[in-house]
């Protein structure tokens, strides 16, 4: 079994993953909120040399954090489909205004590009400790630090559902592949009400008593 | 659906990202009440499997594969309050760790997805008489109410024109809402075989 991390790159060292987790996250949202909330109300013509400073800036911290720059090309590329979408639905629709798309474009590669610089660079769990000191509601704190813990477990999980599938299902085809994918999901759902169960029962011996406090 | 950074303008952004949050803090607020220890960690759990099932995609032959969002199936088992809560911690989740949907449109697309898949969805599949079918109904109209918020802040974003992208949005929507309704019964008749101690809320 290969151990699936979430945030891979995170406990690399460079000058970048030694910041304050506090300074990272506030400076992140800083600059998205720069970036979607700012330049769109100056209008592009005006905002076009801020969108160039910022994209300097971000490669500047990229290149400084040593995540490799594939991996953020490859995630920031999540958004192109979307994008399509909107471009196909204006075309065939006879209004694509070009120019409003790119700038469309370059904000959302640029944003997702920035997020990513965050998760990358600072462990998950560090960002919840971060924001449980700022006073985030401690169930959504604890549910989030739950997914972190379980996400490789499921991920196994789910790998061998589908190792077993094809090794049952392999003459099922089309439309009725749809029953296998629900009791796939059916038994996924099961074992983590299961899971749960356990996970609680060992709680409870180590004194938890529901408070999130 | 999840709708990424830089598509919508600052005003849907907190028009939308209020609502959410509102809501969020009332449900919240509504859930601790009532809240039993052994529930957290089945919330916790329960989100890993929410985003596991959406990043999860089974092909179903002819280059087509279906993800349930699960937002009608967790509300089924947990009830609609709990089920956004789930919903909405899976859909940060998302952002933060995979890229899906970004930071400032979470509150659009917790509206979207969240709201109108717990909420909406579990709401008319209580009023419509009959079981099986009003799943699959419940779905599409619930993908519909999805496909008219998407279209409306898409567009007062200036990214569609409106009745191009209510009429694309529309079709989509209902159809995937009408799937996943679907794939939700045939998971209920699953569980309803192997595990009907999990169905007291279905019946």
């Amino acid at each position: 079994m290969k151990q699936a991390f979430i945030d891979r790159y995170a406990r690399l060292t460079s000058p970048i993953h030694r910041l304050s987790t506090g300074f990272k996250i506030k400076f992140t949202l800083l600059l998205l909120a720069l970036l979607l909330l700012g330049f769109p109300l100056l209008g592009f013509t005006i905002a076009l040399p801020g969108y160039g400073i910022y994209t300097f800036l971000i490669l500047t911290i990229a290149l400084l954090s040593r995540v490799p720059f594939s991996f953020l090309l490859t995630r920031s590329a999540l958004v192109l489909p979307f994008s399509a979408l909107i471009v196909v639905v204006n075309y065939f629709s006879g209004n694509l205004a070009l120019a409003q798309m790119s700038e469309t474009l370059i904000k959302s590669l640029l944003s997702i590009f920035t997020l990513l610089l965050l998760t990358s660079t600072t462990p998950f769990h560090e960002i919840l400790k971060q924001i449980s000191r700022w006073k985030a509601p401690g169930l959504l704190v604890i549910i989030l630090a739950f997914m972190y813990r379980y996400f490789f477990l499921l991920v196994a999980e789910i790998e061998a559902l589908e190792r077993a599938t094809k090794m049952r299902h392999a003459s099922v085809s089309g439309w009725k592949r749809i029953r296998v994918y629900a009791n796939i999901v059916g038994l996924l759902l099961i074992r983590s009400f299961e899971r749960a169960e356990k996970v609680y029962d060992a709680m409870r011996m180590r004194g938890f008593t529901g408070d999130l406090r | 659906m999840h709708i990424p950074d830089g598509f919508l303008n600052p005003q849907v952004t907190l028009v939308s990202g209020g609502i959410s949050a509102t809501v969020l803090v009332l449900t919240l607020r509504k859930v601790n009440q009532t809240l039993k220890p052994e529930q957290i960690p089945l919330m916790g759990l329960l989100a890993s499997f929410v985003f596991m099932i959406q990043l999860f995609s089974f092909p179903v032959g002819v280059g087509t594969s279906v993800h349930l969002s699960g937002a009608l199936l967790i509300s089924i088992l947990v009830g609609p309050r709990i089920g956004f809560i789930i919903m909405t911690v899976s859909l940060v989740a998302l952002a933060l760790l995979f890229q899906h949907g970004g930071i400032f449109s979470l509150g659009a697309n917790t509206l979207n997805i969240a709201m109108v898949g717990c909420f909406g969805a579990f709401g008319i599949y209580k009023l419509l008489p009959g079981k099986r079918l009003a799943l699959v109904l419940a779905g599409g109209l619930a993908g519909v109410i999805s496909a008219i918020l998407c279209a409306v802040e898409l567009s007062l974003s200036g990214m569609l024109d409106l009745s191009t992208a209510l009429m694309t949005m529309m079709l989509i929507y209902s159809v995937t809402g009408a799937i996943e309704g679907f794939i939700t019964m045939l998971i209920l008749d699953f569980l309803l075989k192997v595990k009907p101690e999990l169905l007291s809320h279905y019946s």
